[in-house]
């Protein structure tokens, strides 16, 4: 079995920083694309983990805080090989970035860029990523916008950003609301069991 | 002693970023653009169109290369492992209780609050890039009445929103025929 193979920490330890560093190398899109691209690798063709754990370690990423790529690169490294499997995964994931942007950084100078025919053509570019988080917008809101309270509390925050609310303030009044919002509906639902 | 400043900076958005990468587009803005004037609106768009086109997580890819602009490699390297770290130490404090306590009131009440702020930082980061492409000028309260569209950029946005929302072509080719678009009609 392919387990076996896998079977010393050191050899485990290899495989998920050489797959993070692969999949950090090649996957394009951020965090988000990538969640198919490990259960691929982990799930279909080194079958370390289980589908299921697939499906936690995407319950992580939407529920614990930061970067969607981290998460995911500690969670798999963690179930796999403790913490020592999630450093692993962590510099196996951040070393692509790193390399690939410092070479585009020392080549591909930004602000010092003149040619007009590839300055038109980022103009262009910047539309197409505003359609593109447009739809990373609407995706998100279909997600998180259910109840009155919601739309109440996301438009608050929009008038809050529109006015100039320093930015910081206004994602510790968000987290406040949701926490306040939290336990008042936990509140109603033990009220409501009371009655019945 | 600029590593440790800058280290800080990046760990401070890295704190911030409660619901993904995307949320560091307005903190970044509001600290290079609005604030010290590091880079002009258009080219902090470019800079984050690159982080996209490359691969690899678009927050790191930002950090890493707004670290190499302030010195070398080293700021670099800085830079990203500050914005990394605390998505780090949170999870895996997290993980080691993240069974017991998943369906406590108070996570769910936090990432409640963290989501409600992501979305919002989501369609901040949508006016911001509508701002350096869409509009000829940049949009605010004040100039809500005479705002002046570019149609070749409008077209092109609403295409792409509408493909990627269809799923028709990955972020990549977007990017890519978005480029081959501007290059061309900047020929015309």
């Amino acid at each position: 079995m392919l387990k076996n193979r896998y079977r010393s920490e050191t050899n485990i330890l290899f495989l998920i920083f050489k797959t993070f560093f692969k999949i950090a190398l090649f996957v394009v899109g951020g965090g988000l694309a990538m969640i198919p691209v490990i259960e691929d690798t982990f799930v279909r063709k080194y079958k370390l983990l289980k589908s299921d754990d697939i499906v936690d370690m995407v319950a992580m990423t939407q529920t614990i805080p930061g970067l969607i790529a981290v998460n995911s690169a500690i969670f798999v490294g963690h179930r796999l090989c403790g913490w020592k499997g999630s450093v692993v995964a962590t510099i196996g994931v951040l070393i692509p970035s790193i390399c690939i942007l410092c070479l585009i950084a020392a080549f591909f100078p930004l602000l010092s860029m003149e040619n007009p025919h590839i300055l038109a053509a980022f103009s262009y570019i910047r539309a197409c990523v505003t359609g593109i988080f447009c739809c990373v917008a609407v995706r998100l809101g279909k997600k998180i916008l259910s109840t009155h309270r919601d739309f109440l509390i996301v438009g608050l925050l929009i008038l809050g950003m529109l006015y100039g609310i320093n930015i910081i303030l206004l994602i510790v009044l968000s987290v406040l609301m949701g926490l306040v919002s939290a336990y008042k509906q936990q509140k109603e639902a033990t009220k409501t069991e009371n009655r019945s | 002693m600029t590593h440790l400043i800058l280290f800080m900076q990046f760990f401070k958005y890295g704190l911030l970023c409660l619901g993904g990468g995307y949320m560091i587009i307005p903190l970044l803005y509001e600290d290079f653009v609005a604030q010290t004037e590091f880079f002009t609106p258009a080219q902090f768009g470019n800079l984050l169109a690159i982080s996209q086109m490359t691969p690899g997580a678009v927050s790191i890819n930002a950090a890493t290369y707004i670290g190499y602009m302030q010195g070398q490699v080293l700021d670099a390297v800085i830079a990203s492992i500050g914005l990394a770290m605390p998505t780090f130490i949170l999870a895996i404090i997290a993980l080691s209780f993240f069974k017991k306590h998943k369906n406590s009131t108070f996570v769910a009440g936090f990432f409640k609050g963290a989501r409600w702020a992501a979305f919002v930082m989501v369609l901040s980061a949508v006016v911001l890039f509508a701002n350096m492409s869409v509009f000829s000028q940049p949009v605010s309260l004040d100039s809500l009445r005479s705002f002046s569209l570019k149609y070749p950029e409008l077209g092109v946005a609403i295409m792409s929103a509408v493909i990627y929302y269809r799923g028709h072509l990955s972020m990549m080719q977007l990017l890519v025929l978005a480029f081959a678009i501007g290059f061309g009609v900047s020929f015309i």
